[in-house]
């Protein structure tokens, strides 16, 4: 070959190269974080519980990021993908606070949520050491394969999951709470009884950490039941009267559940005026399955005064049942 | 012996401008890639009516009594306004911005402007924009360097500063963590309102049926206190009333009540306030009030639990009964609320 041959194949070679820079020019590299672009198509929504709160995740899925006039090719094989994601804290309109009783300052800080983009089972780092509270945010990163199952991975508190695809109604919350007590509609022909409940339904609990996996827990703080504060419970009678009963022995004041499993208790039942308080309670209930609580009050009561045809003692039985679906 | 001849490519004049050839490429390229120069991040234009086709962030910081909210909107060119459309410097990107400042409360919102100062960084570099506040709604249009993937949004609140980055929503809260508890009272609560009765026992030899109110919240700044001390919050304690929900018999006789003989107290703790005197009696909003405190501030530690007790004695001076006096019963009224630790938002920072 002589060296005139050898300098036309350089030549030649250089342009191809150029050739092909100039063609592969404005396509990104897999694993490419774009910056101030976005991709423009139909999102999936997905969402996850995150400590102390909820995330909610968009991915959007295309052959180039644009900004303006400006765009980004995918890379040969692959896709960009733009995930939009939104934190939100909070247990909306919850009573209990989603601390348990002893827990520590560190327990009590929110930890750290890292965000992964898996496609065709590799994962893309979205975000680090995010939390709760933080903003939402987005990223544009080229991917590698077809993006068209791509999903969100959520790290945090030592657990990993993918977040699951949003429910169609869009209700979706970080937790449930439920409060009732009792009042003077509800069926029962005992009156002057006063209960309370209040739960919470929520997937982390600080200082008791997640919930058994598959389970979520059940947090319930402050059950009360007693008497009216005269100490007396009544019976309708047929002529409109009350017979008036004055309450005698210890309350009995019970909290049971069909559903959902007992696991931590913190303190003990406390003595009120006319009642008991119970300790704080935390059940597990499967996820997706309803959890029902059943509270229920028992005191003996002697008849005040003389009422013709009542019994001398009889026992104020009243229970109060709530559901968090 | 003829001279042997050089082929064309060897001549040094050949070689020669084929180095200067690509001595001039490479200086170009750095010129072109460096744009000419470092790109300072600064307003281009104050008030803009320019828009941009990019990719808008909305970034929202709590601060005490209000929240600043700046929307973002990175691009390459601005369009419209006055001139010609605007190009971003090579080696940067245009902004347009447009901030807001709301008020919580309708109280001070001059001072809260004058304390707030917002800024733009990117790049190391910080450019300050202009605050407003409601209605005025004004877009700012800037420069920064780079491609505004680190662009931060920070504010500057009476000497301390948090921030947030646009793109990933990481916020550094510092001393402004307790303001980012969340609105669900349950979640964390930065307010909570307490209203309960309190009664005798039956038979005492005073019977009395009070309620009590009060206003209570978990804040790191209050306004003419400043901030609260290193790893403590404030918990300010306001509107507390005491009223008669029935009024205090002795027996059979009614009763009437004094409660500025005694000393009222209000502790968290067991500690008084750090500002506030709770033996005051305020300005009761309606004869049924018995007792009424000033705004009280104490300080507990940051997210912990803690125990309020308010004692209000009171002197029951009974009614004459049937032209016989009946001695007087010095009585206390008390409350004891236990508030449970709350979360520290923030992450482990």
């Amino acid at each position: 070959m002589t060296r005139k041959q050898i300098m036309v194949a350089l030549v030649v070679v250089a342009l191809c190269f150029g050739a092909f820079a100039v063609v592969e020019r404005g396509r990104a590299e897999v694993g490419e974080r774009i910056a101030s672009m976005d991709v423009t198509g139909d999102g999936v929504d997905y969402v996850a519980p995150v400590p102390f709160g909820q995330l909610s995740v968009q991915v959007t899925s295309g052959d180039e990021a644009t900004m303006g006039d400006d765009a980004i090719r995918a890379p040969r094989g692959g896709a960009i993908v733009e995930v939009r994601w939104a934190l939100r804290n909070g247990t909306n309109n919850v009573g209990v606070s989603p601390v348990w009783p002893g827990a520590s300052a560190a327990q009590r800080r929110e930890p750290p949520i890292d965000l992964d983009l898996v496609v065709a089972g590799r994962s893309y780092p979205i975000v680090r050491g995010t939390s709760a509270s933080a903003d939402g945010g987005m990223a544009v990163i080229a991917v590698d394969g077809d993006a068209e199952n791509a999903r969100v991975r959520v790290n945090s508190a030592g657990r990993s999951v993918l977040a699951e695809p949003a429910p169609e109604d869009a209700s979706t919350r970080p937790a449930q709470s439920v409060s009732e007590r009792c009042n003077r509609d509800m069926p029962g022909k005992v009156d002057g009884v006063t209960c309370d409940l209040t739960a919470v339904r929520v997937a982390y609990v600080a200082g008791l950490g997640w919930a058994p996996t598959g389970h979520e827990w059940i947090l319930v703080r402050g059950a009360q039941a007693g008497l009216q504060p005269e100490g007396v419970f009544w019976m309708d009678q047929a002529n409109g009267d009350n017979a008036n009963y004055q309450a005698f022995g210890q309350p009995n004041v019970t909290l049971t559940s069909p559903t959902a499993r007992l696991v931590h208790r913190a303190g003990s039942p406390q003595a009120t005026a006319f009642g008991v308080a119970l300790e704080q309670r935390a059940y597990a209930v499967r996820t997706g399955q309803p959890a029902e609580l059943t509270l229920r009050f028992r005191q003996q009561g002697k008849l005040k005064e003389p009422a013709p045809g009542q019994p001398a003692q009889r026992i104020a039985d009243r229970s109060l049942t709530l559901t968090l679906e | 012996m003829p001279t042997p001849q050089r082929p064309w490519f060897r001549r040094p004049l050949v070689l020669g401008v084929a180095l200067a050839s690509v001595a001039a490429l490479v200086v170009a390229g750095l010129v072109w890639r460096s744009g000419g120069g470092p790109v300072q991040a600064r307003i281009v234009e104050a008030d803009t009516d320019r828009f941009v086709s990019g990719v808008s962030h909305s970034s929202t910081l709590s601060i005490p009594d209000a929240r600043v909210t700046v929307e973002t909107e990175v691009a390459t060119r601005a369009f419209g306004g006055r001139a010609d459309n605007l190009d971003a410097p090579r080696g940067g990107r245009l902004v347009v911005a447009n901030l807001t400042l709301a008020h919580l409360r309708r109280e001070s919102p001059r001072t809260t402007v004058a304390n707030t100062q917002v800024r733009l960084r990117a790049g190391g570099q910080t450019v300050q924009l202009p605050v407003q506040t409601g209605s005025e709604r004004r877009a700012t249009l800037v420069h920064i360097p780079g491609d505004g993937s680190d662009l931060e949004v920070v504010v500057t609140f009476a000497g301390r500063t948090q921030s947030v980055r646009v793109a990933d929503g990481r916020r550094t809260m510092g001393d402004f963590a307790p303001l980012y508890r969340g609105d669900a009272s349950g979640y964390a609560p930065s307010m909570s309102v307490l209203m309960d009765r309190t009664q005798s026992a039956p038979n005492a030899a005073v019977e009395y049926d009070a309620r009590q109110y009060w206003n209570l919240h978990r804040l790191p700044y209050i306004e003419g206190v400043g901030w609260a001390p290193a790893g403590r919050e404030w918990v300010r304690v306001d509107n507390l009333r005491m009223q008669w929900f029935r009024e205090p018999r002795q027996r059979s006789p009614r009763a009437t009540f004094d409660s500025t003989a005694g000393a009222s107290t209000v502790t968290v703790n067991g500690q008084r306030p750090t500002h506030g005197d709770p033996t005051a009696q305020g300005s009761a909003d309606s004869v049924r009030s018995f007792y009424a405190a000033p705004d009280l501030i104490f300080s507990v530690p940051v997210g912990e639990g803690f125990d309020l007790h308010v004692r209000v004695p009171v002197t029951a001076v009974p009614d004459e009964s049937n032209g016989v006096a009946v001695a007087a019963q010095n009585i206390v009224i008390e409350r004891k609320v236990r508030y449970a630790a709350v979360l520290t938002p923030g992450g482990a920072a």
